[in-house]
């Protein structure tokens, strides 16, 4: 579970997040929706302990982030996977090798088993064979699939991710999230997922929050979402019919 | 004059800031020194980024800096004939502070300055954040394998240059001033001592030091996209160069 309470965070006293809660339950998916600058990235740099807030808790499970260390995060962090918006992909590592990474440090396996895991799972996100290539030879749709095959390599319980399909074409986005709604059946993860593309989200999502300015306007169930009068949430649900 | 008071106030809390901030972060090193961690593959790809590709510019520097102590000096060792005393003030100076000075600046233009761009552009493409979340210590990670690799192989670096220092003095004395390299040879090995060489060696593997402390911390802190990491990397060679001026100070005078 994921539990933000009253969580405020300025910067250069300008409040970015202001007095935010939420709850993500175990094994449910939160689509998390808002315009630019609303603060959703920053909710999930909070989740895994990147930033610390100023005002209020984070919890993920029993842990309180906002009040662990970068050691005491460590083992908090070993439970998370994340696609972070711009890829962060390690460009001097080849794609293999990214995917890899965290089973290496972890030294989670033999390196035969962690050959065929990157075998098995660039196959899962449709991109077999370019172990061997780096990420500059990549196409965004493709670094997106790589960032969601590192983030998942370690069968992390939660998943968070950061605008997944910015700035990729739609076809690219409809295989993104089919690809996440596939792992998402198969592994029942909770999960964070930011994004602009609501209709794209919806199906993926258990739960609906939007963020307005820093503020939380919305959250609830996809079905009280769609029935919610609120202006800002309609917008974002149906955006064909906005003025 | 209000103003000025200002300016010298904001400048001095601007350089005790990054004082501030490297003296923690040298802390922190220092921490995961003594729990001895590291990544033994990435140190491995760092001797050999900042060992093996620095070579060649060593060598060169330091056989022209070899000939151009014999150069300055020349005239003066025709003019008393003193040629038995020339391989023992080359030596000397060699071993004692021109080599280690000369590659330590080298060193931190080239290897220290490219590590500072490496990291910055690491820390404002969200590597670094990715490596936290992915429960890796960027510290351990980054940091320790670059400290050790700095340090093993500018020590390592200041030997070649030593070497190559000495070979382009030798041919530079027979070619030029007529020195037979017997004579600088003898010259040399009778006068100058092991410690002059120790002294050397402290030198450049306390600059190793610096440089890979001062360049991993500009690089980890860098913030403001891409101009960030130009300031970041004009910071380092600065304060790696200022640095190494410093110790040298200190460790001539303690090693007198």
């Amino acid at each position: 579970m994921i539990r933000l309470c009253g969580v405020t965070k300025r910067f250069e006293g300008a409040t970015v997040l202001d007095d935010v809660s939420l709850t993500v339950p175990t094994g449910a998916t939160l689509g998390l929706v808002g315009q630019g600058g609303a603060g959703k990235s920053l909710v999930l740099k909070l989740v895994c302990g990147l930033l610390r807030p100023d005002a209020g808790q984070v919890f993920v499970d029993d842990d309180e982030v906002s009040a662990l260390d970068e050691t005491a995060l460590m083992p908090v962090r070993d439970r998370i996977g994340m696609i972070f918006q711009n890829y962060a992909l390690f460009d001097y590592l080849t794609v293999g090798e990214n995917i890899a990474f965290p089973l290496r440090q972890r030294r989670a396996a033999s390196a035969d088993e962690i050959t065929a895991r990157v075998t098995k799972r660039l196959a899962q996100v449709h991109l077999p064979g370019i172990e061997d290539r780096l990420p500059a030879e990549l196409s965004g749709g493709m670094k997106k699939r790589v960032c969601l095959a590192r983030a998942t390599i370690h069968d992390p319980p939660i998943l968070l991710c950061d605008d997944p399909t910015a700035g990729l074409d739609p076809v690219t986005t409809n295989r993104i999230f089919a690809l996440l709604k596939a792992m998402q059946v198969e592994r029942a993860a909770t999960a964070v997922i930011v994004s602009h593309d609501v209709p794209s989200l919806l199906p993926l999502c258990d739960r609906l929050a939007v963020l307005d300015r820093g503020r939380r306007v919305f959250e609830g169930t996809c079905a009280e979402a769609e029935a919610s009068a609120d202006p800002l949430v309609r917008a974002f649900l149906h955006p064909e019919v906005t003025p | 004059m209000r103003g000025l008071a200002a300016r010298l106030g904001g400048r001095f809390l601007d350089i005790a800031d990054v004082v501030g901030e490297l003296a923690l972060f040298t802390a922190a090193v220092a921490r995961a020194g003594v729990r001895l961690r590291g990544d033994g593959r990435e140190t491995w790809r760092t001797l050999h980024a900042v060992g093996v590709r620095s070579l060649p510019i060593i060598v060169v520097t330091a056989w022209f800096a070899g000939a151009i102590a014999v150069l300055q000096v020349g005239e003066y060792v025709v003019k008393y004939r003193a040629y038995e005393v020339m391989g023992w003030g080359f030596g000397y100076s060699v071993f004692r502070e021109v080599g280690p000075l000369l590659v330590g600046l080298m060193f931190s233009g080239r290897v220290g300055a490219h590590n500072t761009a490496e990291l910055g552009t690491m820390t404002v493409t969200e590597q670094v954040d990715a490596l936290r979340v992915l429960a890796i210590d960027p510290i351990e990670y980054l940091v320790m394998p670059r400290l050790v690799a700095m340090t093993v192989m500018m020590t390592l670096l200041n030997v070649v240059g030593d070497v190559f220092a000495l070979i382009g003095g030798m041919v530079t004395a027979d070619v030029l001033i007529g020195v037979d390299p017997y004579v600088f040879w003898n010259s040399f090995i009778e006068y100058v001592k092991l410690e002059d060489f120790l002294n050397g060696l402290a030198k450049a593997f306390s600059f190793g030091v610096a440089v890979g402390l001062v360049s991993c911390g500009f690089g980890l802190s860098v913030r403001g996209g891409a101009p960030g990491v130009g300031r970041a990397v004009n910071a380092c060679v600065v304060a790696s160069a200022v640095g190494i001026f410093v110790l040298d100070y200190f460790i001539t005078h303690l090693l007198r």
